[in-house]
């Protein structure tokens, strides 16, 4: 056997000896580093793992859930639904402008503000809010670097401008601004809570989960007795006649005869309710609430009522109208067609002013300014109708201490009198229902999760006038439609009774030519109301009859909220017969 | 112990190294991916992984190479070496040859690789030394033959690594040449006189010259006080191991590595590991590497030659110094220096650099064994007299006797 050994010196014990002390130390250090690793890990763990939480998760306050609007077939009116916010980690970000550019092209923001916030230093911008989640998705898609999105919610109204003034609007913070989301804020508003965001060690967001401490609580839901298809035939009719008669402005009030519950309430002009900002303040007024107007004809189905509940006046006594005019005092009146005779149903029919005015004077003869004050303030005339909407007008009923001999034929022609048209539609119902004066309804409950509560109703309605002389004014108005005034808001396949209102408008306690409020208060079926609507077409720049700016509109709305109460058509009337 | 026992613990000894090696290697590979996929998009989401798997094919031929060649070429070749060495660490510091990254200029870049030059040069510096150690084995004594040479070359070395600058590397260097001089058999007092004369300079030059260093120092005395500052490094790597607790928050669930750590899938891929994995994964990385040390040690010790004695043990120093300096450094026990963590880390160098000195050791126990089973009586089992017996490879030597 061959000697293989090495040419190489052999190694010695030595270097065996010293050799095993290197590698033991280093051996020796690798375990005592499994000890440091104990300490950090096991015995230090609690204290090192808060100081990560501190260090990558920030909790961020997120407002509750806002509650949801339902009118009363349940169709919602306005309901928050889950939406984005953008923001931009300036660090990350390739290129501020260039991002901003490509962010600008499919969200609305504010880039001079952004770009004020990035200057002023700040490294997590946000850039936008309320974004779509569609839109959101396509921008996570995009995948840009430095581009976050955060959880947020946006409020949407499924029906748009159409009950924008009624519903109201919602600001940056989710906060009531207007209508319904105002008043009813404390109900609606969730309980705000906390969502705990995950930082990467650069800052951006790496993802976001509810803090189960802190969870966010949704507000309440309210139901309203608003119904969602009136409305919008109500927004439609409106805005057609402002259209069509070139009007300033128009408004129209549905109520439930009987209960006093609004069915719809609408005006225009509207706003876009998700996005408030834009609106203008002038377009958030919920113009049938707030604006009171001179009601002109359309306020002597109240006298008329009143006289003959009274029995002031007898309905087939005859009144002269002067052939169209007639002066009284120091003023001369004049009707729009001129009459001679008319008895006291067609001086309602024909709408004469002369007649009214006689009538008018016959009250005060027999009752005095402090009988026919009375007469006109049980109508709910002169103070707020109580619907509990912020910047309700009480009218205008001036005491009757302030009265003057012109009084008593000016108000039963519907000037010196001032009246919202909700008042004028709740008044019309008293004089129809029965003689029944409700208090406005217009939200029905509270809903939480499976609890509901009602609200507390309205006070209980009280009788204003007798059956059999709501049942007389019915027939009148009704005649109204068929023959007088407001023959265009008659519906084929229901009967259909109203008055006509034609009032000039005061500016500075003066009567402008060519400025006219027209007005159409009707109700149907008119053997047995259902509903009552009252049109308002402010200013109309062509024609300016009530009979012809707004009855038109009324009748529309009338239709579609028969069909919507699934109210079945009416026997044809019985034609009265020509006095 | 018999031939054959030596033999048959020589073998169990690679076995057990290659399986460690494998473990870390693979374990390595899932923590790169881990570790990195948070700081790339989606789309380039396997980038580092393929790159790492790339390199560790790449570093499975070179540790074939160095397991193969016989290791006694390396001493004929010890001159060429050195210069090669020398020369490598000399190029990388001039400007347009090594590429300046972060202000230090440690690479060579080749395209979209880089290689780094110290990492190679310590496989040299290894090499060369065992050369010249073994062939001055009877001038070792002797300071100005044996000793001085020596240390002049790991000096240079040292000098060179330090301006890059990379502190880690150049004492990691200077520990393990230094270990490979003291186990050649120099005087003691040679080696303390060295160490005295050396350390003051050096801490003079690190606390003038390298602001850095006395930075990362005072974070290290203080690592909370400056959490956002310098010490900032060294606190997240411990807050991302005291996150991790026992067990661990789960592979993949790292939140550290998002850019809390500064080089989660590199130096500080243990603090991802230990976030991840827990204690439990940072002791097993940590057993592995014991284990490693301690194949290293048995293979050092049966080895037949000082030559391959000496590249046993500095394969096997520098291998378990690296990961211990890392390991200190991850857990807080070290001030912050830029030190892979052998297998693990991402980098293509050292994983490459590594590997290779691994191959040279399991090249030395495969050597050694030949020898040993070419002495030993193998077929048949003949009494012979005892002076015709092979020099016994038990302790003490007779030949040195």
């Amino acid at each position: 056997m061959p000697e293989a050994r090495s040419q190489y010196p052999p190694v010695s014990p030595t270097m065996r000896i010293r050799s095993t002390v290197a590698v033991g130390t280093v051996s020796l250090a690798l375990v005592l580093l499994v000890g440091r690793a104990f300490y950090i890990q096991v015995l230090k763990g609690d204290e090192y793992t808060r100081m990560a939480r501190e260090q990558s998760l920030r909790a961020e306050q997120v407002p509750g859930t806002r509650g949801t609007i339902f009118d009363a077939t349940g169709v919602v009116l306005a309901k928050d639904v889950p939406a984005y916010s953008v923001w931009i980690y300036v660090p990350e970000v390739q290129g501020v402008d260039s991002v901003l550019a490509e962010l600008a092209r499919c969200v609305d923001f504010d880039a001079a503000r952004v770009r004020a916030r990035i200057s002023a230093g700040g490294l997590f911008v946000p850039v936008a809010r309320k974004i779509p989640v569609e839109i959101g998705h396509s921008l996570q898609d995009a995948r840009m670097p430095g581009v976050s999105l955060l959880p947020d919610t946006r409020r949407v109204y499924p029906l748009g401008e159409a009950a924008a003034p009624i519903i109201g609007a919602v600001g940056f913070e989710g906060q009531g601004l207007t209508g319904v989301e105002a008043e009813y804020d404390s109900v609606l508003a969730g309980r705000p809570g906390s969502i705990v965001i995950t930082r990467d060690g650069a800052g951006r967001v790496r993802g976001f989960e509810a803090d189960p401490d802190r969870r966010s609580m949704p507000g309440k839901d309210l139901c309203l007795t608003l119904r969602s298809r009136v409305q919008e035939s109500a927004h439609r009719a409106v805005s057609e006649a402002v259209l069509q008669f070139e009007a300033v402005s128009a408004s129209a009030v549905v109520v439930d005869a009987r209960t006093g519950d609004v069915l719809a309430l609408v005006c225009v002009p509207s706003f876009e309710p998700a996005e408030p900002g834009k609106a203008e303040i002038d377009s958030m007024r919920i113009r049938p609430v707030t604006d009171a107007f001179e009601p002109g004809s359309s306020f002597k189905p109240f006298i008329m009522a009143g006289a003959v509940e009274l029995g002031l006046v007898d309905l087939d006594e005859e009144w002269h109208c002067g052939n169209g005019a007639w002066r009284h005092g120091g003023r001369l009146l004049h009707d729009a067609h001129p009459y001679g005779f008319l008895n006291t149903r067609m001086v309602l029919i024909k709408s004469s002013n002369i007649g009214m005015a006689k009538i008018g004077l016959r009250i005060h003869e027999k009752i005095g300014y402090e009988g026919m004050h009375q007469m006109v303030s049980a109508f709910g005339f002169g103070r707020p109708a109580g619907i509990g909407l912020p910047g309700e007008t009480p009218g205008l009923l001036l005491p009757h201490t302030r009265w003057t001999s012109y009084s008593v034929t000016s108000i039963p022609m519907g000037q010196e009198i001032a009246v919202s048209p909700l008042q004028l539609s709740l008044g019309y119902a008293a004089i129809v229902n029965g003689g029944w004066l409700n208090s406005p309804r217009l939200v029905d409950r509270w809903v939480s999760g499976t609890y509901e509560e009602k609200l507390e109703g309205p006070p209980p309605a009280h009788r204003v006038i007798s059956a059999s002389t709501s049942a007389v004014m019915r027939s009148m108005m009704e005649r109204v439609v068929l023959e007088g005034t407001g023959k265009r808001a008659a519906l084929k396949d229901y009967r259909v009774g109203g008055k006509t209102g034609t009032a000039q408008k005061a500016r500075d306690g003066v009567y402008v030519d060519g400025l006219f409020t027209g007005v159409f208060v009707g109700f149907a079926p008119a053997d047995n109301p259902k509903v009552v609507c009252a049109v308002l077409v402010d200013e109309p720049g062509k024609s300016h009859y009530g009979g012809t700016v707004a009855a038109p509109a009324c009748r529309n709305i009338i239709e579609s909220a028969m069909l919507d109460l699934g109210v079945l058509p009416s026997a044809p009337p019985v034609v009265a017969s020509h006095p | 112990m018999s031939a054959a026992e030596v033999v048959k613990d020589l073998r169990s000894a690679r076995n057990v190294l290659l399986a460690a090696v494998g473990l870390l290697a693979v374990l390595g590979l899932i923590m790169v991916y881990s570790a990195s996929w948070a700081r790339v998009s989606d789309a380039a989401g396997n980038y580092y992984l393929f790159r790492q798997m790339t390199w560790l094919a790449a570093a499975a031929v070179a540790a074939l190479f160095f397991w193969m060649v016989d290791y006694r070429v390396w001493v004929r070749l010890r001159y060429p070496v050195m210069f090669c060495t020398l020369l490598l660490l000399a190029a990388v510091l001039m400007p347009g040859v090594g590429s300046r990254i972060n202000g230090a200029r440690r690479w060579f870049r080749l395209g979209t690789i880089g290689i780094q030059a110290s990492e190679f040069a310590r496989v040299g510096m290894v090499v060369f030394l065992a050369g010249f150690l073994s062939t001055r084995k009877d001038k070792i004594t002797s300071f100005w033959r044996g000793f001085l040479p020596a240390v002049v070359f790991v000096g240079a070395g040292f000098v060179l690594i330090a301006a890059e600058p990379d502190i880690g590397m150049a004492l990691l260097w200077a520990v393990v040449g230094g270990s490979l001089v003291f186990a050649a058999g120099s005087r003691i007092s040679h080696v303390f006189l060295m160490t005295a004369l050396a350390v003051p300079p050096f801490l003079f030059v690190v606390a003038t010259r390298f602001g850095y260093i006395m930075a990362r120092v005072q974070a290290y005395l203080n690592p909370a006080a400056e959490a956002t500052g310098k010490g900032y490094q060294a606190m997240q790597s411990m807050i991302a191991l005291g996150r991790g607790g026992l067990f661990g928050v789960g592979l993949g669930e790292s939140v550290q590595k998002m850019f809390f750590l500064p080089e989660p899938h590199t130096d500080f891929i243990l603090a991802v590991l230990g976030e991840e994995l827990g204690f439990v994964g940072v002791l097993l990385v940590i057993f592995a590497f014991v284990v490693i040390a301690y194949q290293g040690l048995r293979i050092t010790f049966w080895a037949r030659d000082t030559v391959g004695h000496l590249l046993a043990l500095g394969a096997t120093l520098l291998v378990s110094v690296q990961a211990a300096v890392n390991i200190g450094v991850v857990t807080g026990a070290l001030p912050t220096k830029g030190m892979a963590l052998p297998f693990l880390s991402y980098g293509g160098s050292n994983l490459v650099s590594t590997f290779a000195l691994v191959g040279l050791l399991a090249g030395v126990a495969r050597r050694t064994a030949a020898e040993l089973r070419s002495l030993a009586p193998t077929r048949t089992f003949t009494v012979v007299p005892t002076e015709c017996w092979p020099a016994p490879c038990d302790l003490p030597d007779v030949s040195e006797a």
